[in-house]
């Protein structure tokens, strides 16, 4: 039973693998729709996407095996409930690209990001606040 | 009982596996003429079958009566035989090799240093690659989603392969997909139930019996062609099994294997377990042809089954025929001192095996030179044996003296040379000793080339020895050295005993005695020679 516990601790421990883009796309339907049915991915990914339901619900369940979604039993089917947020998902995704991309330094990202965007007087200003606050702590 | 060496084991299999492989070529070419070929699970089941035998076959030898089939030309002999026979006449020990009429000598060492080296260096780049794609197959399926579980077979969707494939391990069946194909319904089955196919081929198990056949004769070609061909066959088989299932549309199938290969091309295979595209490139377009062609015929199982009876029973022939290519034929002690003692089940004459009988034992038999000399002592021998018999008998001898010509001249009734020490006839007297025992001997004529006459002048020569010594053994050393060199021996040594006298070099010909012991083993057990 200890073993059992400590097995669970140290999964729970273990990052999240990263998404493929079809998961990532089933993830931001689940993201933005809530707990839903396999069903209901179906319908969202379309018109753009056309899956079978068994495409659908085998990627559900790798998305289960990930971690990134739980399921609960609802009538004859099952409800997936995102397990892992959209923001902490972009904060791992971020984390990821700085250590990978970025060689481990957050200014050179923002740097590219600056850089590489066009960033609208709005979105610049809305930048500088949040540096603002950041810097107060 | 023939001899069985780990050596020759290996040899044989590498000769029956360069066998397995040409047959497999043959029986794919035939039935590629066939109209309709061959089923390919057939030529698969008869493929597998030959790799299959090729590993046990070589210990079929043990059974046999016979050493070997192989013509003595045709074989090479063991290096330790050879650096134990001093007698051959070489400066240092080494390796004959001997092939037709032509052979060539190696240094021992160096050839035996150089090969050791070569294949342990061989066998470990092996291996560390074997080991390497163990870890990359373990990976791929250590960090792959289960999407399907049946049993004991699990259906994992990995993104670190672009390929489908299929792995065993003891009670656990493994088909791993590219996460890629979920997405595509059909394609998602197709690769399934091909790599289960693999599962039911039983492909995945025999990957392992592949593996070790490359890893084992990693530096024989003709072992990974046959491995590539039974691997292709797989492949053809899986095809041509999912052909036949009405559900299945071979056109979908097609397209199925060409999407598959298409994102293959990407990467590398990884090579350690059974793929849905194999090597991609010119098999599947061979295994696409082989798909929307005509239908196989499946044989009927009796034509297979006496196909793959005459295929085993060439390979097993071979087996004997190659049971002993490297030629060790020493006697161990306790070999010599078994047939000593059914040779003196019949005879008074003690034989006497001890470790100077077996070592000139050995350096009789177990080099070709040594043989070939025997051989042909013996053969001549049967020109006298009938005569000489007759007087042994005559005068109660043991017929145990018909080893000494052998030893003395070969049987050769060759007359003196230059030296007047040296003997003639075939029991090689020397001319004082001759003319003891009433034999002319001057210019004009020599009795000691009368074979009658100089085996009448032995036997009188033995029987008074044996009635000075009391021993035989004595009698042999006082007939090589003189019966007063012996009695000087026995009183300086205090000793009567011959071996003990040899021991302390009382000696004329060095291992005389020992010799004489040794053609005497051989007379009574000729096989040593066959």
């Amino acid at each position: 039973m200890a073993a059992s516990k400590a097995n669970k601790r140290s999964r729970a421990a273990k990052p999240l693998k990263e998404l493929t883009a079809v998961e990532l796309e089933m993830m931001n339907v689940i993201w933005r729709i809530g707990p839903c049915s396999v069903a209901q991915v179906q319908d969202s990914l379309r018109p753009q996407r056309e899956l079978a339901y068994t495409s659908v619900s085998t990627v559900v369940r790798i998305l289960e095996q990930k971690g990134y979604v739980t399921s609960e039993k609802q009538g004859r089917g099952h409800l997936y409930h995102a397990a892992v947020s959209k923001q902490s998902y972009q904060a791992s995704s971020l984390t990821r690209i700085v250590h990978h991309v970025f060689d481990g330094a957050p200014s050179l990202l923002v740097q590219r990001l600056l850089d590489s965007e066009a960033l609208a007087p709005d979105e610049l200003a809305q930048i500088e606040q949040l540096l603002r606050e950041k810097a107060k702590g | 009982m023939a001899e069985l060496t780990p050596i020759n084991v290996y040899i044989c299999a590498n000769v029956l596996l360069v066998l397995a492989s040409a047959l497999l070529d043959g029986l794919r070419a035939v039935s590629s003429r066939l109209q309709p070929p061959m089923a390919y699970r057939h030529q698969l089941r008869l493929g597998q079958a030959m790799a299959l035998a090729a590993l046990p076959l070589p210990l079929l030898g043990s059974f046999s009566g016979r050493s070997s089939l192989l013509p003595q030309t045709a074989q090479v002999w063991s290096a330790p035989a050879l650096r134990d026979a001093a007698s051959v006449p070489l400066t240092e020990p080494q390796a004959l090799v001997s092939l037709g009429s032509s052979s060539a000598f190696l240094p021992l060492d160096v050839a035996s240093r150089v090969l050791t080296v070569l294949f342990a260096a061989g066998l470990l780049v092996v291996l560390a690659r074997l080991a390497r794609d163990a870890a990359a197959t373990a990976r791929i399926i250590g960090g792959a989603q289960t999407i399907r579980q049946y049993r004991s077979a699990r259906i994992l969707a990995s993104e670190q392969t672009c390929v489908p494939f299929s792995f065993w391990l003891p009670g656990r069946h493994f088909v791993v997909v590219p996460a890629a194909l979920v997405l595509s319904r059909d394609d998602l089955q197709l690769a399934i139930r091909h790599e289960a196919q693999h599962h039911r081929q039983h492909d995945t198990k025999l990957l392992y019996l592949h593996q070790l056949l490359e890893a084992a004769f990693f530096w024989n070609p003709a072992v990974h062609r046959l491995a590539r061909q039974l691997r292709e066959l797989q492949e053809f088989a899986c095809d041509e099994a999912l052909g036949r299932q009405r559900s299945v549309s071979t056109t979908d199938y097609c397209q199925c294997l060409l999407r598959v290969a298409e994102a293959a091309t990407q990467r590398r295979r990884a090579p350690l377990h059974a793929s849905l595209v194999g090597s991609a490139g010119k098999l599947l377009k061979r295994r696409i042809e082989a798909l929307l062609a005509q239908p196989a015929a499946y044989s009927s199982r009796s034509v297979v089954l006496s196909l793959g009876a005459a295929l085993l029973t060439l390979l097993a022939t071979t087996a004997l025929a190659f049971t002993s290519t490297i030629h060790d034929r020493r006697v161990s002690a306790r070999e010599a001192a078994q047939m000593a003692a059914l040779a003196q089940r019949d005879s008074a004459f003690p034989i006497v095996v001890n470790d100077s009988v077996v070592r000139e034992l050995n350096r009789l038999i177990s080099t070709p030179d040594g043989r070939a000399s025997l051989q042909a002592g013996l053969a001549r021998m049967k020109e006298y044996e009938g005569r000489i018999t007759a007087q042994l008998v005559r005068h109660g001898m043991p017929l145990e003296l018909l080893a000494v010509p052998l030893v003395e001249s070969g049987y050769r009734n060759q007359p003196q040379g230059d030296d007047p020490r040296h003997g003639a006839g075939l029991w090689m007297f020397i001319a004082p000793m001759a003319r003891n025992f009433d034999l002319r001997v001057d210019a004009d004529r020599d009795d000691r080339l009368d074979v009658a006459a100089e085996t009448d002048a032995a036997i009188r020569l033995f029987s008074a020895l044996h009635r000075q010594f009391d021993d035989w053994g004595l009698a042999l050393l006082g007939y090589n050295a003189g019966s007063q060199d012996v009695e000087r021996a026995m009183i300086e040594t205090g000793s009567c005993d011959v071996w003990s006298l040899i021991e302390q070099g009382h000696e004329n010909d060095r291992g005389y005695v020992p010799r004489v012991m040794a053609a005497i083993l051989i007379l009574k057990n000729p096989s040593l020679l066959d």
